[in-house]
């Protein structure tokens, strides 16, 4: 009797204790709910201002995630090697994921598949030639490129002079688009020309491209980097408010910032591609966030589309184009 | 299944029956005290659930009154400014000959804060009145948009849109604002002609995300905004929603009364609250996810487990308890009582807890004494009793008398008195085959007197006729039980005490008789007699008073049948002072033949 009433007060005191862990584990849980993640951002370029739509997904994924966001923007335009430095400084910094648009497809794969020991990394707009390195979140930039070839087309652009502007094509994003272009572009009659604008300032670049239009004989200039995009349609501005004959240039290209809206509003630019950028933002930090929990993520492909001035204002790339500013 | 289980209760059932008192009562308490504690725990819990669902929905929608009083008074505030200046300004006016950008400007400055702008068009879609002043864009035609048809075809309502980027005028700053429209059909006059126009009110978006921002619904909750048919105007996560990266169950809420629903939308259950917004036809819709507050419930309901937990636990030490001091003096009392059962003598009888308990106790250990001091009666009894039987063992042979007779008869041979020592030694030899008797204690009336006559045949003899005797017996009485040796001392003490000191007329007379079916026997003589005195304490008294004879006193005689028959019986002596003694003998009348069926029945 007495051994029984034993047994019985110690199975019921470790039933007390046990009761006592589980409410004391529900809310230490609950706690844990609230981590915070650092995450840093590595961008490609050095102007923070093309990438404002995609900050506001960075943002909004930030706000609703409990993300601590380190936006790092490169001192010098697509340098791997800062990039490189870049990624190192930040996993020293203690960040639990890095999300990057590698300027390099080739030389990016190193330094990235090093980091990946470390951290998660997450890959956004362009990847790198690794099947290691995975996921990435962009559009489907081939696709890109044959819609906007196909537009230009659309346009009446079947049999005249087209420049093809081939600056940054170690980039795959770019390259990409590059190769989706042309896959249009040889069947069609244009005579196809290719420019590479080179100089490292923007300055250069800008007179540069200025140059290049003033001198030769196209209809129409292709591109597909948004920071050329911006300096060949600013050069075209200036250029036709010399000389009307140069209004007639076409200009395209990818990209959305505000800039090249405005010069698409001003008829300056004819079309853009572009992708959902604020879908990048949110969902890279959304997928950093997953990885960094061990869940299974899949490559997420952007919806994208090609603008010009008719339809920009239509209710879908309004919403594109202007996200609704917090 | 069924019987395994009817079985198992079976075998609860035989082991409670068998279980102590304080198992019985431990487990018995424990298991009424769960039952009523997860009772009223499961009855707190469900009204807690009850009160805290009704309370949620009670408090969102007090929350969504608020928003819609704001909400109401903001565009109350956009229709008060959309009526001031299409009554106040355009209609006074004659644009023709008047401007009217002064007074729309002192209304756009006064309202800055809620608009982006106050502009008045043509029925052709041309700028009549802008305010700020800004130029139209070329690629613009404001009569391709929604709020312009909605507004001429609709005159008389005023038209509020979905948020869209305003595209009317050029901005330097490449600035693009998001505003909600509110549209309506003016009446412009011009030259005294009057043509039809557009008012539009550009209201800042922001001014409506503002009131919907803050509101807190929950947890995870949140509030949005849809018009008639069901599109965002406001929604915390519009972009998302605008990127397909999320989706919002908002056609399905247009149909939504107001008040509280519940619905389940992408797996997740939810309390969704509407309220209709005045005049727009727009809805506030609260979103608050279910598990906001069952996760509370959680919480509540392990909370609750827990103190449950908690107070079984400190109940079934309290049981224990409780029912320990109420079973111990049982079980004390119980043990004591085993011990008795195993015979062991001196048991110390607790006395200890409740009243009925001390009261047992005492009873039983009252009864304990008793039953001791009985046994001890019986003990002393059945002792005296051997003791009596020893004696009249003893008696059978007295080695004095046999001597005497003996010589009484050598002293008859010797003078050759032959016959008499015939009569003698036949007496003797028949006194002594009575006497023995098989051993047994019990005989019939007849041998017992028998016995009397031999020795009285022996005494006569050897006292030389000193004393006549005579033997009465009723005839009916001659086969009753009587028990041995018990006349036999009787007469040898009157003889010796009554006879000796008589001359020779001395008279015993033995008489047997029923009278009441109790057999009487007296003994009777004429000697010296005794005070009375003296004969109450011969029975008595236990001094030895000097005997002589076969030493069978009369005390044995009548204490072996108080011992047979009870104390109601014995030998009652009646004497006077020289008149003589009678000894009566009192018995039951008992036939002798009906003790020995039975005793064989045995």
């Amino acid at each position: 009797m007495k051994k029984k009433r034993k047994q019985i007060s110690i199975i019921l005191f470790v039933l007390l204790v046990l009761s006592f862990l589980l409410l004391l584990n529900d809310t230490i849980l609950s706690a844990n709910d609230k981590r915070i993640y650092n995450i840093s951002i590595i961008v490609r370029g050095k102007n923070s201002e093309s990438l404002m739509i995609m900050k506001q997904g960075i943002d909004q994924a930030a706000s609703e995630m409990n993300v601590n966001i380190s936006f790092v923007t490169l001192s010098e335009e697509n340098s791997y090697l800062e990039q490189t430095e870049l990624i190192e400084r930040e996993i020293n910094n203690k960040a639990d994921a890095i999300i990057i648009a590698p300027v390099d497809y080739e030389k990016m794969i190193e330094p990235i598949e090093n980091a990946m020991k470390k951290v998660p990394v997450i890959l956004i707009e362009s990847t790198v030639k690794s099947k290691n390195v995975r996921p990435s979140i962009s559009c489907d930039n081939y696709n890109l490129g044959v819609s906007l070839a196909e537009k230009m087309i659309q346009m009446g652009n079947t049999n005249e002079n087209i420049a093809i502007v081939k600056n940054n094509l170690e980039c795959s994003s770019i390259k990409e688009r590059y190769d989706g272009f042309m896959s249009i572009m040889k069947n069609t009659e244009n005579n196809c020309t290719f420019w590479e604008i080179s100089g490292q300032k923007e300055v250069t670049h800008y007179n540069e491209a200025k140059q290049l239009l003033k001198y030769n004989n196209v209809d129409a200039v292709v591109t597909f980097d948004p920071e050329i995009l911006e300096l060949v349609a600013e050069a075209k501005k200036d250029l036709s408010s010399i000389n009307k004959e140069k209004t007639s240039i076409q200009v395209y290209g990818t990209g959305s910032t505000s800039k090249i809206i405005s010069f698409l509003e001003d008829n300056v630019i004819s079309a853009t591609a572009m992708q959902n950028e604020f879908n990048v933002g949110y969902l890279g930090v959304k997928t950093a966030v997953s990885v960094i929990n061990r869940e299974y993520v899949n490559n997420e492909t952007i919806y994208s589309t090609v603008i010009n001035t008719q339809n920009m204002y239509s209710e879908e790339n309004q919403r594109l184009l202007f996200p609704l500013i917090r | 299944m069924r019987k395994l289980i009817k079985s198992r209760i079976e075998k609860i059932v035989r082991e409670c029956k068998n279980a102590s008192i304080q198992y019985i009562i431990s487990i018995s308490f424990t298991v009424i005290a769960v039952m009523g504690m997860l009772m009223v725990g499961s009855a707190l819990y469900l009204r807690f659930i009850n009160s805290t669902e009704s309370m949620v929905s009670e408090n969102n929608k007090s929350m969504l009154e608020q928003v819609n009083l704001n909400l109401d008074s903001y565009l109350r505030n956009m229709m008060k400014v959309s009526d001031a200046t299409y009554y106040n300004v355009i209609k006074k006016k004659d644009l023709s000959t008047d401007s009217i950008n002064k007074e729309m400007d002192l209304l756009y400055e006064t309202n800055k804060d809620y608009l982006i702008s106050i502009c008045v068009f043509s029925q052709n879609g041309e700028v009549v009145s802008a305010s700020p002043v800004g130029q139209l864009k070329s690629s613009v035609d404001p009569r391709t948009n929604d709020w312009f048809s909605k507004a001429v075809n609709k005159k008389e309502n005023l038209h509020f849109s979905t948020p869209h980027v305003q595209n009317l005028f050029v901005d330097p700053d490449n600035k693009y604002r998001w505003v909600v429209s509110l549209s309506r059909a003016v009446e412009l006059t011009n030259n005294k002609r009057i043509t039809s126009g557009v008012l539009l009110v550009d209201m800042n978006f922001s001014g409506i995300e503002q009131i919907c921002k803050n509101v807190n619904v929950g947890k995870s909750g949140y509030v949005y905004l849809v018009d008639r048919e069901g599109e965002i105007i406001y929604h915390p996560r519009q972009q998302l929603i605008y990127s397909n990266l999320i989706e919002e169950n908002n056609k399905a809420v247009a149909n939504y009364e107001d008040g509280n629903h519940i619905e389940t939308f992408q797996d997740e259950k939810r309390l969704v609250t509407v309220k209709t917004v005045g005049y727009t036809g727009w809805k506030i819709v609260g979103i608050m996810p279910m598990e906001d507050i069952t996760s509370d419930y959680r919480q509540m309901s392990l909370f609750a487990i827990f103190i449950m937990c908690f107070a079984i636990f400190i109940l079934v030490f309290l049981n224990m308890f409780v029912s320990s001091r109420i079973a111990n003096p049982i079980k004390s009392l119980e043990k004591c009582v085993k011990k008795l059962e195993n015979g062991v003598k001196d048991v110390d009888i607790s006395i200890s807890g409740s009243y009925e308990i001390q009261h047992l106790g005492k009873a039983i250990k009252s009864m304990v004494n008793q039953m001791h001091t009985l046994m001890d009666n019986i003990m002393i009894e059945q002792e005296s009793k051997r003791k009596s039987e020893l004696d009249a063992l003893q008696a059978q042979i007295n080695p004095h008398f046999l001597y005497n007779t003996l010589d009484s008869i050598i002293w008859m041979i010797e003078n050759e008195n032959y016959d008499g020592a015939i009569i003698m030694v036949t007496a003797l030899a028949r006194l002594f085959r009575i006497s023995l008797s098989k051993g047994k204690n019990i005989i019939t009336l007849k041998d017992e007197i028998e016995h009397a006559r031999n020795y009285l045949t022996i005494q006569n003899i050897r006292y030389k006729n000193k004393f006549t005797y005579n033997i009465e017996v009723d005839e009916e009485c001659l086969n009753f039980a009587s028990i041995k040796l018990i006349i036999q001392p009787l007469i040898e003490n009157a003889i010796y005490h009554g006879m000796e000191f008589m001359g020779g007329d001395g008279e015993i007379l033995v008489k047997a008789y029923i009278k009441e079916n109790d057999l009487y026997i007296d003994v009777i003589d004429n000697g010296l007699g005794m005070l009375q005195e003296v004969c109450d304490t011969l029975l008595t008294n236990d001094s030895k008073i000097e005997r002589k004879g076969s030493g069978i006193g009369l005390k044995n005689v009548h204490e072996r049948i108080q011992l047979y028959f009870g104390a109601n019986y014995g030998l009652e002596i009646y004497s006077e002072a020289d008149e003589g003694t009678t000894i009566r003998i009192h018995m039951p009348g008992i036939d002798f033949y009906e003790i020995q069926k039975k005793e064989e029945g045995k």
